[in-house]
Parts: C-alpha cells; sequence; structure tokens
C-alpha cells in the first residue's frame, strides 16, 4: 500500500510560511493499493490538489474510479468534496461511504444547496456518484483492498474510524476521537490493534486537553465549547496501547505553526524512548508518500 | 481579542457578499463571538432578517458542525438586504449593487466622510450571461428581456463604482480561464481595470484569487497590467493577507 497526505490540518486551513513544512490543508489523505486502486480517506481541502493531480491520469478521461471515505460530515471534512474534479468528468466513478450519519446522501445534498453553492444539487456531478452505507458493507472491498471500520460516538455525533489491509500490510485512520479522562476508547485501540501504521488525530497538546475548563476549548475561555478531540499524548498513548509500528499525528490545530508541532514530536520521541518502545513517530506532512 | 472584543464591550458588523460556503467558513471561528457582551451585527442578501438567521444556522446543523448558533454567546443581530438598499452602519455610509453571481451576490460601497470603498465579489462581468436564480447564456435567441437585464445590471455596476477612491474586485480569472467558465460568476483584472478607469476609480486591488494562482504569477501578472497602463495614474494592487490600506 501506498499513501500521500494532501491536508493534515484540522478545523480550519492554515495559511502562511509558519505552516509549510507540515501543510494547511484540511484532511485528505490518498491511499493506493499495489494496482493503484484509489481510496480517499476524507476530503477536506486537500482533495482539491489530489484531484487536480488525478486530472493527468484516467480520472482526467473519464476513466478512473475512487471510493471515498468519511470520518464524519463536519465542514473540514466534506469542504474539498464539490472542489473534486474528478467528481464532475463524465465516465469516472466515485462511490462514497461513511460519515457517520444514515443520512449521507442529504447531508451532501445539503452542501450543494443553492444558499451554499453554485452546484445546486448532487445530481449535477458529471461522474456516476453512488452513496453507499457501511453498514451493509461492514467490510469493503476497493481492489486488493480490504477496508473494516468501527464507529464510535465523539460529543452528540458519530464518527467511524477505518482500518484498510493490503495482505500482511494494514494502517488504521482515526480522525477525530476523545477519549474519556481516565483512559483510551476501546474501539479505538481495538482497531488499530497491531497495525504497521497508524494515522490519529492530535488536536491538542497533553497540556491544552488538561487544562480546558469544562466546554470551553483551546482558547480558554474566550474559545467555542470542546469539538471533542485528542492530543498528542493520548495519540501516542494508542499507538503503545495497540501495539502499532508507526504512528503518524495528524489534523493539527490551525494555530499549530511547524515548530511547535516539531517540538510536540520531540517530546513524543522522548516519552517513547524513555518507555523503552520501539514505536516510529513523526507528523503527517503534506505532500509526503509513504509505502507500507 | 487583546482589545475592547477581549472585554465584552466591542462592536462589529460583517457584510458578506454572498453565503457561498468559502465565504462563510470562518464565521464559527471568530473568537469575538464567545465572549458574552460583545455586539455584532450580520449583513447579507437575504428576503427577511430571520431566513438570514436561517442561512447561517444551516450552516452549523449537526451534521456539519459540533454545536449551533447557541453556542455563541455575543449579542447577535441579523440583517436581510437586497440589491439597492443603502443603510449605515456606525459612522460608515453603505450602499448595495447587484453582482453577476450563482444565487446573486452583492457588492458592497462604504462611504465614510470623504472617502469611499469598494467590495466586489463574486461577479462575471454583465456581458455574455446573466446569474443568479437563473442561468442564462447569451445567444442569438435569447430573450430581449435577458438581454435588457443584462445591459440594465451593468450600467448599474458602472454608476455604482463611480467616483470611489479604491475598488477590490474579483479577479478569479485569467481572460482565458474567463472564456472557458463565463458561467461560473467570476470575472477578471480586464473587466475590473475597465470599470475603474471608467468610473475614475484611482485605485484598483486584484482579490479573490484562484487557488492555482501562485504568488509569483499574481505578482508578474500585476506589473503586466500596470505596464500596459502605460502613463496610467491607476494603481493596480493585489490584495495580499496581512496587509492594510489607508484610503
Amino acid at each position: 500500500m501506498r499513501l500521500r497526505f494532501w491536508g493534515v490540518r484540522g478545523a480550519l486551513a492554515a495559511t502562511g510560511a509558519e505552516f509549510q513544512r507540515v501543510g494547511g490543508n484540511t484532511p485528505c489523505v490518498e491511499v493506493r493499493d499495489r494496482d493503484d486502486e484509489l481510496l480517499i480517506l476524507d476530503a477536506g481541502i486537500g482533495a482539491y490538489w489530489l484531484g487536480r493531480q488525478l486530472l493527468s491520469g484516467p480520472h482526467g478521461r473519464g476513466q478512473g474510479k475512487a471510493t471515498l471515505l468519511f470520518s464524519h460530515t463536519h465542514w473540514d471534512h466534506i469542504q474539498g468534496f464539490p472542489f473534486f474534479v474528478p467528481a464532475f468528468i463524465p465516465g469516472n466513478d466515485v462511490r462514497v461511504f461513511g460519515g457517520g450519519v444514515d443520512h449521507l446522501e442529504d447531508t451532501l445534498e445539503g452542501q450543494m444547496d443553492p444558499t451554499y453553492s453554485p452546484l445546486v444539487s448532487l445530481s449535477n456531478l458529471g461522474a456516476q456518484v453512488e452513496i453507499g452505507g457501511l453498514e451493509e458493507n461492514p467490510v469493503l472491498e476497493v481492489g486488493a483492498m480490504r477496508v473494516t471500520h468501527a464507529t464510535f460516538p465523539n460529543g452528540p455525533h458519530q464518527v467511524v474510524g477505518y482500518r484498510v489491509e493490503e495482505g500482511d500490510r494494514s494502517l488504521c485512520y482515526i480522525c477525530e476521537v476523545d477519549h474519556p479522562p481516565d483512559g483510551l476508547r476501546a474501539e479505538v485501540v481495538e482497531l488499530a490493534r497491531g497495525c504497521d501504521l497508524l494515522i490519529h488525530e492530535s488536536y491538542y497538546t497533553d497540556e491544552e486537553l488538561d487544562s480546558l475548563p469544562p466546554n470551553l476549548s483551546l482558547a480558554g475561555e474566550l474559545g467555542p465549547p470542546p469539538a471533542g478531540h485528542s492530543s498528542y499524548g493520548q495519540a501516542t498513548s494508542v499507538a503503545l496501547e495497540a501495539g502499532v509500528k508507526r504512528l503518524l499525528y495528524f489534523y493539527h490545530h490551525p494555530d499549530r505553526e511547524d515548530d511547535a508541532v516539531d517540538a510536540q514530536i520531540a517530546a513524543q520521541r522522548a516519552r517513547v524512548a524513555a518507555a523503552g518502545a520501539t514505536l516510529e513517530i513523526e507528523s503527517a506532512r503534506e505532500g509526503t508518500e509513504i509505502e507500507i | 481579542m487583546k482589545e475592547e472584543f477581549g472585554d465584552g464591550t466591542g462592536e462589529a458588523c460583517f457584510l458578506f457578499s454572498h453565503t457561498h460556503w468559502d465565504h462563510i467558513q470562518g464565521f464559527m471561528y471568530f473568537e469575538p463571538f464567545y465572549r458574552a457582551g460583545n455586539k455584532v451585527q450580520v449583513v447579507a442578501r437575504g428576503s427577511h432578517d430571520k431566513r438570514l438567521q436561517q442561512v447561517f444556522a444551516g450552516q452549523v446543523e449537526s451534521d456539519y458542525f459540533s454545536y449551533g448558533l447557541g453556542g455563541l454567546k455575543a449579542d447577535l443581530s441579523w440583517r436581510g438586504v437586497q440589491e439597492g438598499d443603502c443603510f449605515e452602519v456606525g459612522p460608515y455610509k453603505i450602499s448595495t449593487v447587484r453582482l453577476n453571481h450563482p444565487g446573486i451576490a452583492l457588492a458592497y460601497r462604504v462611504d465614510y466622510g470623504e472617502k469611499s470603498f469598494i467590495y466586489m465579489t463574486d461577479t462575471a462581468p454583465y456581458d455574455d450571461q446573466l446569474l443568479g436564480e437563473g442561468f442564462h447564456i447569451r445567444k442569438p435567441d435569447t430573450d430581449p428581456k435577458i438581454l435588457a437585464q443584462i445591459e440594465t445590471y451593468g450600467a448599474q455596476v458602472e454608476e455604482f463604482v463611480k467616483g470611489a477612491d479604491f475598488l477590490l474586485y474579483d479577479t478569479f480569472f485569467t481572460l482565458d480561464q474567463y472564456k472557458a467558465n463565463p458561467h461560473w460568476g467570476h470575472s477578471t483584472p480586464d473587466e475590473g481595470i475597465r470599470l475603474a478607469r471608467q468610473g475614475g476609480v484611482p485605485r484598483f486591488y486584484n482579490y479573490h484569487h484562484h487557488p492555482e494562482a501562485w504568488d509569483d504569477d499574481l505578482e508578474g501578472r500585476t506589473r503586466d497590467y500596470q505596464c500596459r497602463l502605460g502613463g496610467s495614474d491607476l494603481e493596480i494592487g493585489l490584495a495580499r493577507e496581512g496587509q492594510s490600506v489607508d484610503i
């Protein structure tokens, strides 16, 4: 399996020189199997740039296929969908699943409503777009890849975590999750168990998470209520607990500049080393390609 | 938040050109909304105030966001306006005109003392299409009523910019991109510069840049347009994040 990050930022895109090494687009990950079959995890703004890249291949000629999986349907995870150009090209085949809602088509239709979008309706997408349910597909085949999932509550919402396997290789994608104060969410640890690569959100630092007053966020009393996110330390804990080989921190806070991300990773490396673990850790970075 | 908004004594007014996603996606992340006492007026095109509030509430329905407008602590007021409306916000006199965009967008002219500034995005030129509730491209058999509307609205825009000090304008497209996508409801520097020159506006700034217009392209293009104008007094600028401009 190969994967490439097109967006690694949480909540809002981050622009400016301070965000160039990690990247500023909202979440989107491209996953390919050995035959180049395409799986996409979330469609934040990164999906625009992925779509542009795809145009030079079969997707540009209306002969492309893609399977898009949403972790959930909050804006930062779907905002790139109306800008994913392959979905406008007749002949392309786009399958869409997930979102943690039982009405994904309505949700995406609402996104295209003329009040909010010039697209007006999903029916204006030129490609063959099929919206499917995960319940009927506990195991989803995408080429040689086999996708399983776990759905867990995150505040009032449901979020879907994915595990993708090809042969004996596996990756797990968790974005977003709020772990209980006294431990880790068991479904997440179970889904990630023994995988080669874990992509886990880390919106907060441990200190920020600890100092969140009830119902208030990173910005303290000045910010919005917590959306249900986890920290760098919790991501590390999940990886250690689940016996993961490699962890990539993902969904960084829009205020978190490159140097601050690096500092977080250095601190987590020290923790892993002190624990005598062999876990490999790094930040997911836009543009980076990874072979599993 | 370091100033009066941090103390809950701030007052602000947002003018929205329209409510397509790229124009409202930062709304819920505006920190002064989370301090009780701040007063914020939200103005956008809407048939009535309540409808406007519904549009913003719809953006944050539970499918799309963690919490609704009820999570905001500031005192919000909603004002639905129509093209042609004039109103005051504090010391500013605001007027509006209809733009050529799917769903219709509004341009705002802000007059303050002797100075005036125009915010004009998103809009196609009023030449070969009429965008709004419907969608009409000029063809040999186009209904003459539509052609007359294109003419009328175009003239209104020309009148609207007349004598302003500063025009911030939708230059999403190059000319070639515009020709390929006239129905998208976006414009070019060429059309903006035409409006500025015809209206006697001394300063024209490119805005609403295409996501694939790299810094070097934008800077190069801006220089080219300035060169092409030769001895003209029109200043051509590029709106840049973090930049402030005195008018």
